[in-house]
């Protein structure tokens, strides 16, 4: 409950960081996208099994379609689709070493 | 009986589609967008605030590092004092330009109308003053001050203080309403074409009146289309709203022409303008509550 409240409490913050001080700062038209980058952080570093990452890319692009023109649901949904197909990519094809005892 | 990891995440997409769609057909998707910008504007306008000092300081030291390159011909105070001037003189033949247009606007109505002495002035705009909160480049939106308990209704045409066009409200909500840019991609409407003896007075309200279509490219880039081909453009043309379409006032100032698309195979000309305002620049804007 503790994590939730944190990664509402953190995409808010980056999804009005976002729409109101960065736009200042465009890189030739294009702005930074923070909660799409913090998305795919927390996929690609928690463990392939457990499921922050589907949840973050939940909040995160709810935030996102608020502070959007687009439909609600549009930043939710792609969003989504990248942190499983990250986790799909951890599950399936990538096998992280681990030294075990004897 | 124990569901499988893929058909649980279909079900959970399945679903949120459903709420989602739901959620946008009915007016829960704007009482959910206003709660929003109701506790977030003060936390906004500060970062806004902050943002565009910021923005500003940096673009005031590269603005100095290429004042310092003119040194060499006078000195830093001179070079400092002309470059303040110089924005200042920017700002004023923008206003003037805009103004300019309006005028002969106004000057050709009279000409045609001449005759006619029961027609009335033209009234002035109703105008209302609204702060920018936010925008969003990757949509040519805005996001201003003002909402439906200010009045404001969807298609209000936005300029800003020089009389440039904006956009038009789009979306509103109780205490914010969106402007969509005109350079936005959903944006279209009817223009004119001033080439500049025409703004200059000099055959103003000849036969050479050119008509086109601007539709908004997206990323701040906006496009004139339709344009007969036998008629004669060029770069640096102006462009105000024509009245045809009845969205914007007439005589406001869009842009003016950078780049002029002809070849033989297209039955029309097109042309690339340049929008008249500043995107960085957009603070305080007008939203136009009645015209003419």
């Amino acid at each position: 409950m503790r994590k939730f409240l944190i990664l509402i409490l953190s995409f808010y913050i980056l999804a009005l960081f976002q729409t109101s001080f960065l736009v200042h700062f465009d890189i030739l038209g294009y702005v930074l996208n923070f909660i799409l980058i913090a998305t795919i952080l927390i996929n690609l570093f928690e463990n392939p099994q457990k499921n922050l990452g589907i949840t973050s890319a939940f909040i995160g692009g709810f935030f996102l379609d608020i502070f959007s023109e687009n439909f609600l649901g549009f930043y939710v949904l792609i969003l989504l689709g990248v942190s499983l197909f990250i986790k799909f990519i951890l599950r399936k094809y990538v096998r992280i070493p681990t030294i075990k005892r004897a | 009986m124990k569901l499988s990891p893929k058909f649980k995440i279909g079900i959970i997409i399945i679903l949120l589609i459903a709420l989602f769609t739901i959620l946008n057909l009915t007016p829960a998707k704007k009482e959910t967008k206003n709660f929003f910008y109701l506790i977030s504007s003060p936390i906004q306008k500060a970062l806004w605030r902050i943002g565009d000092n910021i923005s500003d300081f940096f673009e005031m030291v590269k603005e100095i590092k290429n004042l310092k390159k003119e040194v060499d011909e006078h000195s830093f105070i001179d070079t400092l004092r002309y470059a303040w001037v110089n924005e200042e003189l920017k700002l004023k033949i923008v206003g003037l330009l805009a103004e300019n247009t309006k005028l002969e606007e106004l000057k050709r109505e009279n000409e045609v109308l001449r005759g006619a002495l029961d027609i009335g002035l033209e009234k002035e705009f109703k105008l209302l003053l609204a702060e920018v909160i936010g925008k969003d480049i990757s949509q040519d939106t805005l996001l201003i001050d003002l909402g439906s308990r200010d009045g404001i209704s969807k298609d209000f045409p936005v300029i800003n203080q020089q009389k440039v066009l904006v956009g038009k409200i789009g979306a509103i909500y109780q205490n914010h309403s969106k402007v969509i840019l005109i350079s936005n991609k959903e944006s279209t409407f009817d223009a004119k074409i001033l080439a500049p003896y025409q703004t200059e007075g000099f055959g103003a309200g000849s036969e050479t009146e050119t008509y086109g279509i601007v539709k908004g490219k997206g990323n701040l880039k906006l496009f004139l289309d339709l344009i007969p081909r036998e008629k004669e453009i060029k770069e640096g043309d102006l462009v105000v709203t024509a009245p045809l379409g009845g969205i914007f006032p007439k005589g406001l100032l869009v842009g003016d022409i950078v780049k002029v698309l002809k070849s033989d195979v297209m039955a029309w000309q097109q042309a690339e303008i340049l929008p008249a305002f500043n995107f960085k620049e957009l603070e305080i804007l007008f939203v136009i509550t009645n015209f003419k």
